[in-house]
């Protein structure tokens, strides 16, 4: 009953779309709007390729033309001086750019935002200057001139039709491989990374490889593209690197709506077609076609991730997993909790010591030693600035330590980064709510789980068995994940439309989907009222229950009291009370630098 | 001195607060209290011109509030302390201090004289003045956004979640700040999960429940109610 997870919305919509892009050929009856059914074409196929870096990685970037202009140059001057047939310079030209774009990519993605945006300018730049001063490469401004058209045996691309019919079907080739991708694992590793990078690294997702597979296969399609462009237009001159090319491509872009498959296609129309209606000036045969910006009507921006129109991923509603929602994951986690059991040899899941911190000239941890046993509830307490966060962050990777050690599970993991600490099965939340805003519930924890699937965009464009059961196993154990966290109800919506309580729940949803041994809590209870702190309580013993070990900061004590094995208490950075809560809340040091007079039931 | 009648807010299409009336009498501490979504912060946040009411009036004094900007609001000493600090994460304890007297009411107490009072109430900015708020721990973060508030020389003073993030010690330690706040004449409208800790402060409180008030009464009164503790006390 559950075959499939994805399916596009409307086949029969696309099928008529396909059709109708098909005969437009013939219905245009002149050459001229011919040839700007190519550029649409072309654009199209240019701008798929921007959106998967603007779209899905959420990275803008001002150095796309000059891809296209390194694929457009390394066709032509292969056709040109080397007389290799230009068919096959297409994949040299993908390959040429997509390795431009691996260095570039390599050096540039270290940081991201404007500095990113920046340093792609600044590579455009310089590849424009490069190109206009190399006279023996690339014959400098004037260009090069004597370009072949593409030819497979008799049938050569040298007119508007067969062009158009060849980047008609790289559009929609572009266009499935971007479904395929926001449907696969890697994709929503993707949107993660977009969404919310830290957290996307505390599940396991290595943030800087994801931006650079997108930013490599993107710039390997603009290659492709560049090169088609040449052959046709037959002409090529630095201009195609030019800023006007970077700036037509962002506004394709953003106009279709970006993070969609149908956005770039028709803010492409939109941008060519006013040409087409104007008076023609000039022969368009350089391609410089600086259509009005200003005439452009905006389109309606799709959310993120959710296709414009009708190719929308639309999860199915209503539709639940075979059998209980709880059967399958219980099962398993069942399982884990007695292996836990059954090996005394890894009862203890975590070690640290003598771990410290040091800020400037603020030591916020002091030599703090602790260990947690598999299956325990711990409390880590304390008065605010005491450094129970920057002990969490040292466990969850995203800080190293200064001096000291961590061991989890038994291995030594000092100063692992936040995704290797994922992978190896540390799940945290966080203080301020932190979640993938834009997602459905349902994807949130689906792009949670990159930890625990296998299939990647490959098995995700071939749509093969492999794949398909996968899908359909990750949407069962996410409907389970949403139904244990009370969310059931909740699967399609968006999370930032979410009351606060359903946010904080959905966290936990996302710290479970990466099936964690060890759970970091940061404040759970904060911002709740005592009746919400007390369902809290239930779903944390719930959580143990999973076989999974439990570790929370938290200023609750009610909260603390009622779920807590065990507590330990920092000060000023450096542990002064451990022990089972009665014990240590009634410690007249604990009451004195942290609990004050308020009376607690422990 | 502060009368909301009416009111209704929407997030797009969805009206998060129908019908909101309650009224702060000058001098008075009322809080609020509710759910998770039962409208407490969306309520403050349109006193405060954050938000723009889609219906009712806000007056302040006698004069509407509800079509003005956010900082014509603070001029007239009503300042809003927000949820989850909403801080500069690059800008020292000093900066912000000073930031919050930017627009606030001009009053018998002059900058230097507001700050000390300010590092009087909360000792540990003055101490931390140069620090980056970003380094900060949540709980001092939150203490830098109160004394930014009070920087702007409220007569009304909106809380939103002043515990949230807190240890129990300096929780105690605010609850007294706030009493003595109000003591000194500034009223107050607090809004608080800890409900037990809220009622015990306030004069009055209203439930709010789903964007609409379902009780209003002496806090003292509410305190002893069994709706109130089963709901809201965990009792």
């Amino acid at each position: 009953m559950n075959t499939t997870t994805h399916s596009l919305a409307h086949p029969l919509a696309i099928g008529g779309g396909i059709a109708a892009l098909a005969v437009l050929p013939f219905l245009s009856g002149n050459a001229y709007l011919e040839h700007l059914l190519v550029l649409w074409m072309l654009y199209a196929l240019l701008a798929l390729s921007l959106n998967i870096v603007i779209g899905y990685l959420g990275e803008l970037t001002f150095g796309h033309a000059a891809f296209v202009g390194v694929g457009a140059y390394t066709s032509a001057i292969l056709s040109t001086q080397f007389g290799l047939p230009p068919l096959l310079g297409l994949p040299l030209a993908g390959l040429v750019a997509a390795s431009f774009g691996l260095v570039i990519g390599y050096a540039a993605l270290r940081v991201v935002g404007p500095q990113f945006a920046i340093l792609t300018l600044g590579f455009g730049a310089i590849l424009f200057t490069i190109t206009n001063h190399w006279v023996d490469l690339t014959r400098g401004p004037m260009g090069i001139t004597d370009i072949p058209p593409m030819a497979i045996g008799p049938l050569a691309f040298d007119s508007a039709r067969p062009t158009y019919y060849l980047v008609l079907a790289l559009v929609l080739a572009t266009a499935w491989l971007c479904h395929a991708l926001v449907t696969s694992r890697t994709g929503r590793a993707f949107l993660a990374v977009r969404e919310n990078a830290p957290l996307a690294a505390s599940l396991g997702i290595n943030v800087f490889h994801t931006k650079l597979l997108g930013f490599v296969a993107a710039t390997a399609i603009a290659g492709i593209g560049g090169a088609i462009y040449a052959h046709y237009i037959r002409v090529i001159t630095p201009d195609i690197m030019g800023v006007h090319n970077v700036a037509a491509l962002i506004i394709v872009v953003i106009i279709g709506g970006r993070g969609t498959i149908l956005g770039p296609i028709l803010g492409a129309l939109v941008y060519i077609g006013p040409v087409g209606i104007a008076p023609r000036r000039r022969s368009a045969a350089h391609g410089h076609l600086r259509g009005p910006a200003y005439r452009h009507r905006r389109l309606p921006a799709g959310r993120p991730g959710q296709p414009v129109a009708a190719l929308a991923q639309q999860p199915q509603v209503g539709e639940h997993p075979a059998g209980h929602p709880h059967r399958f994951a219980s099962h398993r986690f069942a399982e884990r909790r007695r292996r836990c059991e059954m090996n005394p040899a890894a009862q203890e899941i975590l070690s640290v010591s003598n771990l410290t911190r040091i800020f400037g000239g603020l030591t916020a941890v002091r030599d703090v030693s602790m260990t947690v046993q598999a299956g325990e509830v711990v409390g880590l307490i304390g008065p605010n600035g005491a450094g129970k966060t920057t002990l969490f962050n040292m466990l969850g990777g995203s800080l190293p330590p200064s001096s000291g050690s961590v061991r989890f599970d038994g291995t030594d993991c000092t100063g692992a980064p936040s995704h290797v600490m994922g992978q190896r099965g540390v799940s945290r939340t966080f203080q301020i709510t932190s979640l993938f805003p834009s997602l459905t519930a349902l994807d949130n924890v689906r792009s949670a789980a990159y930890r625990t699937t296998r299939a990647g965009w490959g098995a995700a464009i071939l749509r093969n068995a492999a794949y398909r059961r996968e899908e359909a196993e990750l949407r069962r154990k996410a409907m389970e994940i949403l139904a244990f966290c009370d969310l059931d109800h909740r699967t399609d919506t968006l999370a930032d439309s979410m009351s606060y309580g359903e946010q904080r729940r959905l966290e936990i949803a996302i710290a479970l989907a990466a099936e964690p041994r060890l759970l970091l809590l940061d404040e759970p209870a904060a911002g709740m009222n005592p009746e919400e702190g007390q369902r809290l309580v239930e779903m944390i013993r719930r959580i143990r229950a999973r076989g999974v070990t439990v570790l929370l900061v938290e200023h609750h004590m009610r909260v603390v009291a009622s779920v807590c094995d065990r507590l330990v208490v920092l000060d000023h950075g450096v542990k002064i009370a451990e022990g089972p809560p009665a014990k240590v809340l009634n410690d007249p040091e604990v009451i004195r630098v942290y609990l004050g007079r308020e009376p607690v039931d422990a | 001195m502060l009368k909301v009648e009416g009111l209704k807010v929407s997030y797009g299409h969805r009206e998060a607060v129908h019908n909101v009336s309650l009224t702060v009498e000058e001098g008075e501490l009322v809080t609020l209290v509710g759910s998770n979504g039962a409208g407490k912060t969306t309520t403050l946040k349109a006193i405060s011109a954050l938000l723009r009411p889609s219906g009712g009036t806000i007056t302040f004094d006698g004069e509407r509030i509800d079509r003005m900007a956010p900082h014509q609001v603070i001029e007239r000493g009503l300042v809003h302390v927000p949820e989850g600090r909403q801080l500069f994460p690059d800008m020292t304890v000093l900066e912000h201090l000073e930031l919050g007297a930017l627009r606030g009411r001009p009053g018998s107490m002059g900058f230097a004289e507001r700050l000390r009072w300010v590092y009087e109430l909360f000792p540990i900015l003055a101490e931390r003045r140069t620090q980056r708020a970003g380094t900060m721990s949540g709980g001092q973060q939150q203490l830098v956004a109160f004394g930014r508030g009070l920087m702007a020389n409220p007569r009304c003073l909106m809380l939103d979640e002043p515990t949230l993030g807190l240890a129990p010690i300096i929780v105690d330690t605010l609850a007294d700040t706030i009493k003595s706040l109000h003591k000194s004449g500034i009223t107050v409208l607090l809004v608080e999960q800890r409900v037990d800790l809220a009622l015990r402060l306030a004069d009055r409180a209203y439930v709010l429940e789903t964007g609409r008030v379902v009780m209003e009464d002496a806090a003292q009164t509410l305190l002893a109610d069994p709706r109130i503790k089963t709901a809201y006390l965990g009792l």
